[in-house]
């Protein structure tokens, strides 16, 4: 007879969120299937239901600041960092939907599939903030990345569509080689997958012995193959050459959610792998990211300077983004890791607001994406020059917005951890970012209209905006709120279950 | 001692394929003359007594034909294809118990579980605590040799029915996986060996009756047999894969098709027909022992189950016959449809079936059995009637639209339209 | 030199053709062929590992399933060797990637030689032996993987689901449009006129 199996105590509160956010996404699969019509705005509206029961159900899990649940064999951790990464997540999604709901129907690609899809990706992103063994943040990586190449291909009759899955298919593909060879090499070191315990090791065997003992050299080899899958992933330069194209190809929403969540949650996931696990190596991986910052910030910000299609500016902008949010990475120890979420925030507010008003002036059977659509856009929709204003500048980083704050945090901690030369350098390329940047606001209020543009507004869109624009305008006024709630969020990271 | 346990195994192996393919051999005979009486005729009846030389016959006649490779073919992979076919079938054999020859002369280890590590069987090759899935394996490997066959040959009806045979092999492994896992899950262990000893007084059909049938439906397309045998549909593809295939190469194909056939009738016969146990076997041997002592007794265990084995084996036999005597080929769609849309939802419906009441019911294997048998046949029911209502009743109403078209086009020539009309009513 | 270790050599010997064979072969479904023989001879090195459990999880799914799919598209579409290959289309890739073999090597080599001494070879045999279990391996995956083993169902799920999507859409929209086409051709000349590689616009 088989051996009894004990399954043993489970903590559902710890996967709960992501629980709700799977079992959403499956029953919407069935429902969407039996809905009768062609339209799917529904499933849509029901998928923005999902988000917010999501919402709800991390609220009311939360640890109490400072502690921290782990269940699953120490697999997941509930932490505070991971239910304000959640949060953010979700508002992400929700932007994503907003803008997406009418946007599939306009460009004929209406499938209801669609709506779980993002939700499954969403649940993939929560559980990369969440995991602590390297297995799920394998299966985190993966989940997020194959609904991601569907969504990317999902403009049917558009070849760049095909294009962009393609790519981001053979390129995550890759990326996963190099993720999945140093997770086995770091389990061959450490002989095992859990971050505590391999940062465990690490200390102890490190401490032992004055020689590099083989464990902790095939740890350290099979983390800088983990960091190339991540950057990747997060799109580091030299690892960015997917980006623009795959931004360009896919439908706008599934770039802009691409360009903040994805994003988000591969950082959050390397994090967690460099804090956690990691630690004791700080003194290698210090200054490899701090050259992959560099160079990400310079060319992703130097790139966006020539381009004149909006749609791959702003992907080069999200290359120069990620750089950013590496310095913040890299001060983790600090105030980093508040500052990476406070970043997070203000860059998906902003992002997902630009993308918003990329859509609203997207046109059907359209590749153009011109500069040229924004010319004198302040003559004749104000309001929408106003708020791509405010999208632009947050992004440049200029006060009284969010974005300020964000890159202002960033450097502070890294100034604070002695990164002199790397904020030297961020706020060089910052200030060649806020030549194209500036340059859209110029051309939206001093141009004539180039060409006759007739935006698309629908509910989704105006609220998206309208919420991006006044989260921009209010966090960069007063921040204190939020800067208390990320730094509520940092306590717990280093927790060990 | 470890040399002679060696030579015992390459004889055993050795005497195995033999048989096998002794029994490829007379099963051709079989089939042909059961065939003939299907169809009111008497089959071979002129090579010895019965035609029971026949198979003889048709072996030499092949060997004496001209060996042809195609000069367009790829020749490496064209003379592997029959040799990967034969080999998976054959290989198939080593995990099935034919029966209970325990040699070292005690006849009751063989009935129980846990002794056994005390039974030395002659009757089968090789025990591994993974029988189960070494058949999925090798049986999901059997594809290539169609496959390769089919590309090899660099003619189009081999290619067309390369590419048929692995699009529904592949189809068709899925559901024959899930229907041989229900077994898995009912008996609790991966062992062959101990599949049947877990049949003791209740065989596996009863409770898996619809694991049964989905592994009957889905066994009989892994055969490419008729109703499923579009692979080599001659009026189609002339003979499918194997038609650039002559003399000794094309027999090693009908061989592995024929020794398939057998082994999925022994892989039956274990899973669901309690292998080689048979009622009262168990009593017979005691009595035996009594009367003469041990290794008598062992003998007669042996050859008993050998015989229930065999008799069994030949029971599925003439049913995949009867199943080709009486059964139209299925279309191309119909295949695939009936494939993923009946047999795997009804497949996945019996894996989750069977835990829910085994956990649901503990303790009581024969209140399982009634429960899991009334489900699985209102399943099967409830499938057929699923499956009947949505059936097209007539493809003329489809045509119709069609035809009036051309009769409004050629509304000149009266002839025509009449013509048109009459196909149409 | 023991029966095992003579089995190992051999086995990996044939594993090392099947890998070498498939990179070099001209042909699409002999490099098919040849990584199906690297796949047999790792299923025999899971056997000599006393681990039947991999040996036949290894046939059933990389040979049975993966390789019959791969074959099944290359002969479904033709492209047994559609690409010369007397070029190399990425200058100095071979020997790019014969010096990452030999750091490779190097490196497991290292490995292998640091590693500490393993225990007395019958203990790991008996401990191979007992890791090897079916059961054991099933009880492993529902209670410490068990999250693991769901959220794989899930990428499973949104598998199957992308490529439901995926092959849906053509059959919703149908062919391009006269306007699609036309933009797809625009695009397609912008391209080239700009420099970037151009698109079919078929």
């Amino acid at each position: 007879m088989p051996p009894e199996i004990v399954i043993p105590a489970i903590d559902v509160r710890v996967i709960a969120p992501m629980l709700t956010i799977f079992a959403w996404a499956t029953v919407l699969l069935m429902v969407d299937l039996f809905m009768p019509g062609k339209d799917r705005k529904l499933t849509g509206y029901l998928a923005l239901a999902g988000l917010a029961v999501t919402a709800l159900v991390t609220l009311a899990v939360q640890p109490a600041p400072g502690t921290s649940r782990t269940s699953f064999s120490n697999m997941v951790v509930l932490d505070s960092f991971g239910t304000t990464l959640t949060l953010i997540l979700l508002l992400i999604a929700a932007f994503s939907i907003a803008i997406s709901i009418n946007y599939l129907s306009y460009h004929n690609i209406e499938m209801g599939e669609y709506y779980p899809l993002i939700l499954f990706a969403t649940g993939g992103m929560i559980l990369l903030g969440q995991s602590t063994n390297l297995i799920l943040v394998f299966l985190g990586v993966e989940l997020l990345s194959i609904t991601l190449y569907v969504l990317t291909a999902f403009f049917y009759p558009r070849y760049t569509s095909e294009e962009a899955g393609l790519k981001y298919l053979l390129l995550g593909a890759f990326a996963a080689g190099f993720l999945i060879y140093g997770i086995a090499l770091i389990y061959g070191g450490a002989g095992t997958l859990d971050l505590f315990e391999i940062g465990a090791f690490l200390n102890t065997s490190l401490a032992v012995g004055s020689a590099f003992p083989p464990g902790a050299l095939l740890v350290l080899i099979g983390g800088a193959l983990v960091l190339i899958g991540f950057c990747f992933k997060i799109s580091l330069v030299p690892f960015h050459m997917w980006t623009p194209d795959v931004y360009e190809g896919s439908p706008t929403p599934v770039a802009a959610f691409m360009s903040v969540g994805t994003k988000g949650a591969a950082f959050a996931a390397l994090l967690r792998i460099l804090i956690v696990a990691l630690l004791p190596f700080k003194i290698y991986w210090l200054p490899v990211l701090g050259v992959l910052a560099t160079l990400t910030m310079l060319f992703g910000n130097i790139a966006a300077l020539m381009q004149p299609n909006m749609k791959r500016m702003l992907a080069y902008s999200s290359v120069g983004h990620a750089g950013y949010i590496t310095i913040g990475i890299m001060t983790a120890g600090t105030h980093g890791t508040e500052s990476f979420l406070f970043y997070l925030l203000a860059y998906a507010l902003a992002n997902m607001g630009a993308f918003a008003v990329l859509i609203t002036l997207e046109r059907r059977g359209e590749m153009a994406w011109s500069v040229d659509d924004f010319a004198g856009l302040w003559k004749r929709y104000p309001l929408l020059a106003i708020a791509m204003a405010t999208f632009m500048l947050s992004l440049a980083g200029v006060p009284p917005t969010a974005g300020f704050f964000g890159k202002f945090f960033v450097f502070a901690a890294a100034w604070e951890d002695g990164q002199i030369f790397l904020v030297f350098m961020g706020v060089l390329s910052s200030a060649i970012a806020a030549f194209f940047y500036l340059r859209v606001i110029m051309r939206m209020f001093m141009d004539e209209p180039v060409r006759e543009v007739i935006p698309i507004f629908n509910r989704g869109l105006t609220i998206t905006i309208g919420i991006a624009v006044v989260g921009t305008i209010v966090f960069g006024l007063l921040p204190t709120p939020l800067v208390s709630l990320v730094q509520n969020s940092v306590i717990a990271l280093g927790v060990g279950g | 001692m470890d040399i002679f346990l060696i030579v015992f195994l390459v004889v055993q192996v050795l005497i195995i394929t033999l048989a096998v393919t002794t029994g490829f051999a007379y099963l051709t005979w079989y089939e042909r003359r059961l065939l003939a009486r299907f169809q009111n005729r008497v089959g071979p009846n002129r090579a010895g007594p019965l035609g029971l030389l026949q198979p003889v016959a048709d072996a030499v006649k092949l060997f004496f034909k001209e060996d042809v490779i195609p000069t367009a073919s790829d020749k490496v992979v064209y003379l592997l294809a029959p040799v990967l076919a034969v080999m998976t079938a054959i290989v198939i054999w080593a995990v099935i118990p034919f029966g209970c020859f325990n040699l070292n002369g005690d006849h009751t280890a063989c009935f129980d579980p846990a002794r056994r590590d005390e039974v030395w069987n002659a009757l089968q090759v090789a025990e591994v605590n993974i029988g189960i899935l070494f058949i999925l394996a090798v049986t999901s490997i059997g594809v290539y040799g169609i496959t390769l066959a089919g590309w090899a040959s660099n003619s189009k009806y081999a290619m067309l029915g390369g590419i048929r045979a692995s699009a529904q092999l592949i189809s068709y492994e899925l559901a024959f996986g899930m229907a041989v896992l229900s077994v898995v899950m009912f008996g609790g262990t991966l062992s062959t060996w101990e599949i049947v000893l877990a049949q003791e007084g209740l065989w596996f059909f009863f409770p898996l009756i619809l694991g049964f049938l989905l592994f009957m439906i889905s066994a009989t397309a892994e055969l490419v047999r008729t109703p499923f045998d579009l692979v080599e549909a001659e009026q189609e593809l002339t003979s499918g894969y194997n038609t650039e295939y002559g003399s000794m190469k094309f027999a090693l194909f009908f061989m592995s098709e024929y020794i398939k056939m057998i082994a999925m009738s022994a892989i039956a016969t274990t899973l669901f027909l309690g292998g080689w146990r048979f009622p009262g076997l168990e009593t017979l041997g005691d009595g035996v022992a009594a009367l003469a002592g041990p290794w008598p007794a062992a003998i007669i265990v042996g050859l008993v189950s050998l015989g229930s084995f065999l008799l069994k084996v030949a029971m599925f036999l003439f049913m995949l016959v009867w199943l080709r005597a009486s059964w139209p080929r299925m279309r191309y769609d119909q295949l695939m449809q009936f494939g993923w849309k009946s047999l795997l939802p009804l497949a996945i419906l019996n894996l989750v079936m069977i835990p829910v009441v085994v956990v649901l019911v503990p303790d009581n294997r024969y209140i399982q059995t009634a429960i899991l048998f009334v489900l699985g046949i209102a399943a099967i029911f409830g499938a057929a009637r699923i499956g009947g209502r949505g059936r097209v009743k007539s493809k003329v109403e489809l045509v119709q639209p069609v035809a009036e078209g051309k009769q409004a086009s050629a509304a000149s020539s009266a002839p025509a339209s009449q013509q048109t009309s009459g196909v149409a009513s | 030199m023991s029966f095992e270790l003579f089995m190992f050599l051999v086995t990996a010997a044939i594993a090392l053709a099947g890998g070498v064979g498939m990179i070099v072969a001209r042909n699409t479904v002999h490099s098919a062929l040849f990584l199906l023989l690297n796949f047999f001879a790792i299923a025999v090195l899971f056997l000599l590992l006393h681990s039947p459990f991999l040996f036949a999880i290894q046939l059933t799914i990389y040979a049975g399933a993966i390789m019959v799919l791969f074959l099944f598209v290359v002969m479904l579409l033709g492209v047994e060797s559609i690409e010369d290959r007397t070029k190399d289309r990425l200058a100095g890739q071979l020997w790019l990637s014969v010096v990452l073999t030999l750091i490779l090597m190097v490196q497991a080599i290292t490995i292998t030689l640091l590693a500490e001494p393993a225990e007395s070879q019958a203990q790991n045999t008996a401990l191979l032996d007992q890791l090897a279990d079916p059961a054991l391996i099933g009880a492993t995956l529902f209670t410490t993987y068990l999250l693991p083993f769901q959220i794989t169902g899930v990428i499973l799920l949104v598998g199957i689901v992308g490529v439901v999507v995926l092959h849906q859409r053509a059959h919703l929209y149908g062919p391009l449009s006269e306007t699609e086409r036309e933009f797809a051709e625009q695009y397609a000349a912008e391209r080239t006129a700009s420099g970037q590689p151009a698109e079919q616009a078929s």
